[in-house]
């Protein structure tokens, strides 16, 4: 039987006492003729027992009691406050996490809203325009930014609501409709 | 057992059987905190053991076997009856040492590099030195502190999937079918894997303890 690793295999297996009776007989016969494998064979059984060795030296240092009461007392309680903070500790980035979406949806919520130009308290209460008068509509600007349009009638026979022309004279906001529908009171 | 001769009669007492694992769990199923305590108690030190080996630092071992056991009784409902409670154990806590491990960045699945001629070097090395202060006397030969550091280097320096199933093999003598339901892999798998850990930890020894390397066989 030769040192392949399908050998070492079997040896390993044969160590572990997995291998079936007819495997097991030819291992035992390698066994008897090779040196060289009855020492691999003892190297793993000794590695075995060195493992197990040290692993019960160092269990053997320490002191379990309490480790069930640990357990049981984990699993009966609800997660205090503190437990809750430490664990919150153990990732930072959580309670960092929720901060920030807290600030910003803080910040979402509280902010100074511009507001759209508000018509409110504005009633247009009458307008009115002789036939076959024309409209054309007078631009203003608040300095807000705001625009007011009115529509005139032009020429103003009366002369009192004369508005300021464009400075190209000409609407540019809309055009002029050829037959206008009058807006009606309480409508702008 | 204890006996208790009297003028006329004899009195024979028994310890008590304890109870078995899955009498134990499904009292424990039904709120029986004693029959749960018993099974923390009954296999502690074996989880803490195996634990140790895996993530090598007693107080992250000692956390494992507590979050295994936290795990376990979380999970009573879905254990099978079928199942064994052990490799079950076992599997949670092989887990939960792989979340440890990956959590601190010190995977080492990379730390040896494998290949098939780790057989070959083990099969030409002169294991004769290794065997001798293995094999022969391995209580006495672990004594030595020297020998055991070394060996514990060695085993750290497998990857994680070695180190299990090594020490589940080692120090708890689980069968290769165990192995394969708490690995959850092909029972084959269990016997190529577990020769490759001896394997590689033979190699590793065998090169600290300073045993050179032998040139291969010309007849091979």
């Amino acid at each position: 039987m030769s040192l392949n690793p399908a050998t070492l295999q079997l040896l390993s297996a044969y160590v572990d006492g997995e291998l079936p009776a007819s495997d097991r007989q030819t291992v035992e016969r390698a066994l008897a003729a090779d040196l060289r494998l009855r020492e691999l064979e003892q190297s793993m059984r000794g590695l075995g027992a060195a493992v197990r060795a040290l692993s019960e030296a160092e269990v053997a240092k320490v002191d379990f009691t309490g480790l069930a009461d640990r357990v049981l007392g984990r699993v009966s309680r609800r997660p205090s406050v503190l437990d809750r903070f430490r664990e919150a500790m153990r990732r930072p980035w959580l309670p960092v996490g929720g901060l920030v979406a807290v600030a910003a949806a803080a910040f979402f919520v509280l902010r100074p809203v511009e507001q759209p130009p508000s018509t409110a308290g504005v009633v247009v209460q009458s307008v009115t325009a002789d036939a076959p008068a024309q409209l054309q509509p007078v631009v203003l600007k608040t300095e807000s930014g705001d625009a007011i349009i009115w529509l005139v009638e032009h020429p103003d026979a009366s002369g009192n609501h004369r508005a300021t022309p464009l400075p190209n004279d000409k609407p540019t906001q809309a055009p002029v409709p050829a037959q206008p529908q009058r807006p009606r009171a309480g409508e702008l | 057992m204890g006996v208790r001769r009297d003028a006329s009669v004899l009195l024979v007492s028994f310890p008590p059987v304890p109870p078995d694992d899955h009498t134990l769990v499904q009292r424990a199923r039904s709120g029986d905190e004693r029959a749960f305590r018993l099974l923390v108690e009954r296999y502690q030190k074996k989880v803490y053991a195996v634990a140790l080996g895996m993530v090598k630092d007693r107080e992250e071992a000692m956390d494992v076997v507590q979050e295994a056991f936290v795990k376990v009784h979380r999970s009573l409902d879905t254990f099978k009856a079928d199942a064994t409670f052990y490799t079950w154990l076992y599997r949670i806590t092989v887990n939960v040492c792989i979340d440890v491990i990956r959590r601190r960045g010190a995977m080492r699945t990379d730390s040896v590099e494998f290949d098939e001629r780790v057989g070959h070097d083990l099969a030409e090395a002169n294991l004769g030195a290794v065997s001798s202060q293995l094999g022969s006397n391995p209580e006495k030969a672990v004594l030595q502190r020297e020998l055991g550091e070394k060996i514990q280097a060695a085993l750290e320096q497998i990857p994680e999937k070695h180190r299990a199933i090594l020490l589940l093999r080692e120090l708890d003598g689980l069968s290769y079918e165990e192995l394969a339901q708490v690995l959850e892999i092909p029972k084959g798998t269990v016997m190529s894997r577990l020769f490759h850990a001896r394997a590689k930890v033979q190699k590793l020894l065998s090169e600290s303890l300073g045993i050179p390397l032998p040139a291969p066989d010309e007849e091979d």
